[in-house]
């Protein structure tokens, strides 16, 4: 099944093109990357499937008329008001808001999931910290079980590690493959780390305004377009896609969009 | 005159009774305004009250009940302007505050110039709120708790993360259009307490002091109601015993408030550094 079909999705910022007829679909239980340089149009995209900016051109088909009870978003770095008094806990707790009707009342249960989720994300040791006085990495952690709290079908993520130190970008992303294996769940993702990404992915996206490519891992790599469209560097991206320990630029644990390495 | 004396007047109940509506209604609505950023909204559209309290003086009819449909209309105005981003919210909030403020001098002009009683609104004149003034601003405040209690978690999200809010749902076009409109009546009410002139004060003040010590959104809300009440009944008696603007007492304890708990703040913070 299709959780979104896609179809000649157009953009433009005061008449400037930013997505070009942009076709696809995300398939169910998938772990899409969505890669490309800054710039290219991703975040753009994702906030049109979201409906954070209006549909300009091309038509949109979600598996459900309700399908934001089902879906989990979380973006690369939110800016609450400094002064905000809200814990972590309760920030998590605002994950659950999707499933329930207003006047919206929390029960026990709600609050031992929350506690749960937080726990599995390895932050549940400061859920009662003010959440604007947590750091970085501490936040991305509570927004990432914010997002994972109403066990969402679909999960939309834009560049969420990014202030993650590595080893909790590991687990990260071994939670979202646990999540992905177990219970189907669907995931798409933006990111520049092509060389962490590689490991999990089960379909790719190639971004730059216009779609470059979409397909399978398998068909990514043995793909002309994305041959020509990455050039020199596509040997690179490959031989890591397939050597999943090792990572084929020297001295960088981490690859990044082609266009954007020098 | 005995301290206490001037609680034998029924006239001063009636101004506590109406000052204390008036608190709680601007302390709910001010602490989603403050923390999202939109305290100038209350500055803007207070100029525009200018306009509607001079409508009612030329039309001779109650001037705070035409003053809030034209600060609604304007309210809603505001977010027109600012939709899509034609044009900064700011800009639009400059826009409708320069419009309120020449067309209440030529209506305040045409409608014979800055009397007595326009002069109470521009100052406040908490003490000759009447009763049926008090029985609105009943009513706004009923219709406030029950926005607030009814959508308070998609109003602390909405406050948080607009983004997510939208992501997870809520409709929050509809529940910004509300706040927006009971951010208008709220500073209509305010007018009779502190006036015209300082009116935002008593929106932006109470919450700003109960963020600097508040550990949950829940606290934030009381503490702001608490300072506020606190400072319409203490305001009310001093400037009744001292024969000083009501207004201009409130809003200074309000501030007096607000530096303490700043001075406590940064003394414990020295403290801890040493």
């Amino acid at each position: 099944m299709d959780l979104i079909e896609a179809k000649n999705i157009s953009h433009a910022y005061r008449g400037q093109k930013v997505l070009n007829k942009i076709s696809f679909n995300l398939k169910e239980g998938s772990w899409t990357a969505l890669i490309g340089p800054n710039g290219s149009g991703k975040t753009t995209l994702i906030k049109i499937l979201l409906g954070l900016l209006p549909l300009q051109s091309g038509r949109l088909t979600f598996w459900k008329q309700e399908h934001f009870k089902e879906l989990g978003y979380q973006e690369q770095k939110i800016t609450p008001p400094r002064l905000m008094p809200l814990t972590a806990f309760e920030v998590v707790k605002m994950g659950l808001l999707s499933i329930k009707k207003s006047p919206k009342i929390f029960n026990k249960e709600d609050i031992k999931n929350v506690l749960q989720m937080m726990r599995t994300t390895n932050c549940f040791q400061y859920r009662n910290k003010l959440f604007t006085e947590l750091s970085g990495g501490q936040q991305q952690r509570v927004l990432l079980a914010r997002t994972l709290v109403n066990k969402p079908k679909l999960i939309i993520l834009d560049e969420p590690t990014t202030a993650l130190d590595s080893t909790s970008r590991d687990s990260f992303f071994e939670l979202l493959a646990k999540l992905n294996k177990e219970q189907n769940t669907t995931i798409l993702l933006i990111t520049h780390d092509i060389a962490e990404i590689g490991k999990y992915a089960s379909d790719f996206m190639v971004l730059d305004k216009e779609l470059i490519f979409s397909g399978s891992k398998e068909e990514f790599c043995s793909s002309k377009a994305v041959a020509n469209y990455f050039g020199s560097y596509t040997q690179h991206i490959m031989d890591h896609l397939h050597s999943e320990d090792s990572c084929p630029f020297p001295e960088h644990n981490h690859t990044h969009a082609p266009r954007e390495v020098k | 005159m005995n301290l206490l004396e001037i609680f034998s007047y029924s006239f001063i109940w009636q101004a506590i009774l109406g000052g204390l509506l008036i608190a709680i209604f601007t302390s709910l609505i001010g602490t989603f305004l403050v923390l999202k950023r939109l305290s100038l909204m209350g500055d803007s559209l207070s100029h525009v009250a200018l306009s509607g309290v001079a409508l009612g003086f030329l039309t001779k009819t109650s001037p705070l009940f035409v003053a809030l449909p034209v600060v609604i209309l304007s309210a809603l105005g505001i977010i027109k302007l600012t939709k899509n981003e034609k044009i900064y919210a700011d800009s639009a909030l400059g826009i409708i505050s320069a419009l309120g403020i020449a067309l209440g001098l030529i209506i305040a002009a045409v409608a014979g110039g800055f009397n007595i009683d326009l002069m109470g609104f521009l100052f406040g004149s908490i003490l000759t709120i009447s009763k049926a003034e008090i029985l609105l601003s009943l009513l706004l405040v009923l219709m406030s708790i029950a926005l607030v209690f009814y959508y308070y978690h998609e109003l602390v999200a909405m406050t948080f993360d607009e983004n997510f809010a939208k992501t997870a749902g809520i409709n929050t076009d509809k529940i910004n259009t509300l706040l927006i409109i009971f951010s208008a009546a709220c500073i209509v009410i305010a007018l009779k307490a502190v006036g015209i002139m300082l009116v935002s004060a008593l929106i932006i003040v109470p919450p700003s002091a109960a963020l600097q010590i508040a550990k949950s959104f829940k606290q934030t809300l009381l503490y702001s109601c608490l300072f506020s009440c606190a400072s319409i009944i203490l305001g009310i008696y001093l400037s009744f015993l001292l024969n000083l603007p009501s207004g201009a007492v409130i809003i200074l304890i309000n501030l007096l408030i607000l530096f303490i708990i700043l001075g406590i703040k940064y003394a414990f913070k020295k403290r801890k550094i040493a």
